[in-house]
């Protein structure tokens, strides 16, 4: 017969006479940081993304450790001028694994040598993040990036339904994640995603998201909008 | 061999014999208390610009614990169809939390259970327009989270059913966002609403107070 008992007291774990089970408690992982970051791009005329596979957000785990990516949300706020053309919008996201340069040109750059620091810590004394993230914000799309050993294959895709002429967001209500499929608020804890394996950046590796689809067919001048991405991650030195 | 027993009655813990998995269950963190608050706020008026709506802060001496940021509108005058975009900034230092067009709620009750601790904390939300007064030492430049909404040209709720989380759905093992004394959080809408139209802006919180984390 044997107890279990704190190491800073004398406290003993309990047993549940009824379910003959051991109490425990979730804590998080082992890490130097936890961060949130959301990211909104300036408003823009989304028309002049007039191709598919425009680089609309970057992100790069710039330190020595891992980079474990929780949650990617997306969203398009049309704040002027609704869409002309419509049409579908859906957006991938893809690992870069190895040799990833942020280019910065059509984009402004966050965090690690960017202009604005990252200081969305979940608590103030956790350690300055070492991640650089990069967001559209004219032209074309996103460009000088070196990211010759992206995957071929996304890592994960959100639709975030038509392009509406109208004044709107996308989607309706709330943003969308690219890893965990949409769970109303009041659908309480999300347990898979509190087991799952996280995607889990070395150095120098990062991911990027595009549009599948030419942003929209529509006029030059239609589409203004602003586009918001959060991310949330974990910095550790081991997993 | 040890069997494990409760180290408060002779109860042992059953490891099941087809999968051989020891039975636990999850009981929440050590907390001395946990808590949540639905405020509702007054008429927000059309084209009322980008600026707070909401604030919360904690005054006591421990940790404040963020689980839950919930926001969602019900339109009672119909709007010019627009969009919102909501956005949760952190304040890190020096936070005072005014009260100019805002009211302000310092919670006494909202406990999850009634012989719980009261809450240290305290939260303003706007009547008609953004609330002003606020004293910010250090807010976060880039937000913690952002919500978008529809604002729609008919009198409904936005969502159209329940309301949207800034953090997401309750994910047990993430790291929480937490406080320190004299730490909060802002919400703002980012742009101005609405020309026309006008709601009342609902903000949820759900938070956990304890002496270390």
């Amino acid at each position: 017969m044997g107890y279990i008992q704190s190491n800073v007291t004398n406290d003993l774990v309990v047993v549940d006479r009824t379910a003959a089970a051991m109490r425990t408690t979730l804590r998080p992982n082992e890490i130097t940081g936890s961060y949130r970051a959301s990211l909104v791009s300036s408003t823009l005329t989304f028309s002049s993304i007039s191709a598919s596979n425009a680089i609309l957000y970057t992100f790069k785990n710039t330190g020595t450790g891992l980079c474990l990516i929780k949650s990617v949300q997306i969203g398009i706020q049309i704040i002027a001028t609704g869409f002309t053309t419509t049409g579908g919008s859906r957006f991938s996201l893809y690992r870069v694994p190895a040799t990833f340069t942020q280019g910065t040109t059509g984009g402004t750059q966050y965090g690690v040598g960017g202009g604005t620091s990252i200081t969305s810590k979940k608590r103030t004394s956790l350690a300055t993040s070492a991640a650089s993230a990069v967001i559209y914000a004219s032209g074309s799309g996103i460009t000088g990036d070196t990211a010759t050993s992206e995957d071929t294959v996304p890592h994960s895709s959100v639709t975030l339904g038509g392009t509406a002429a109208t004044v709107t967001t996308f989607p309706a209500a709330g943003l969308r994640d690219f890893f965990n499929p949409q769970v109303p608020a009041f659908n309480g804890i999300d347990m898979a995603s509190s087991v799952a394996y996280p995607l889990a950046l070395a150095a120098n590796e990062g991911f990027r998201i595009k549009n599948d689809l030419a942003f929209i067919n529509g006029t030059t001048g239609a589409g203004t909008a602003a586009l918001v991405v959060t991310v949330e991650w974990d910095e550790a030195s081991a997993y | 061999m040890a069997v494990l027993q409760s180290g408060a009655s002779t109860a042992t813990m059953t490891v099941d014999p087809t999968l051989n998995a020891a039975r636990v269950n999850l009981r929440p963190n050590e907390v001395t208390g946990s808590y949540r608050s639905s405020l509702i706020s007054g008429t927000i008026a059309a084209s009322t610009a980008a600026g707070v709506l909401y604030t919360f802060k904690y005054t006591g001496t421990g940790v404040c614990i963020i689980r839950s940021i919930q926001v969602g509108e019900q339109v009672t005058t119909a709007y010019t169809q627009g969009s919102m975009r909501l956005g949760l900034y952190v304040v890190r230092s020096s936070f005072t939390q005014g009260t100019t067009n805002g009211t302000l709620t310092s919670f006494s009750v909202n406990k999850k259970r009634t012989s719980q601790a009261t809450p240290n904390a305290s939260a303003v939300i706007a009547t008609t327009t953004v609330i002003t007064g606020d004293t910010v030492g250090a807010e976060d430049t880039v937000a913690y989270g952002h919500i978008l909404l529809n604002l729609p040209a008919t009198i409904t709720t936005t969502p159209v059913d329940g309301l949207r989380d800034f953090i997401g759905p309750y994910n047990a093992s993430a790291y929480p966002l937490v406080l320190a004394a004299n730490e909060g959080f802002r919400i703002k809408n980012d742009t101005a609403f609405a020309a026309t139209g006008s709601g009342n802006l609902v903000v949820m919180v759900e938070w956990e107070e304890a002496t270390a984390y």
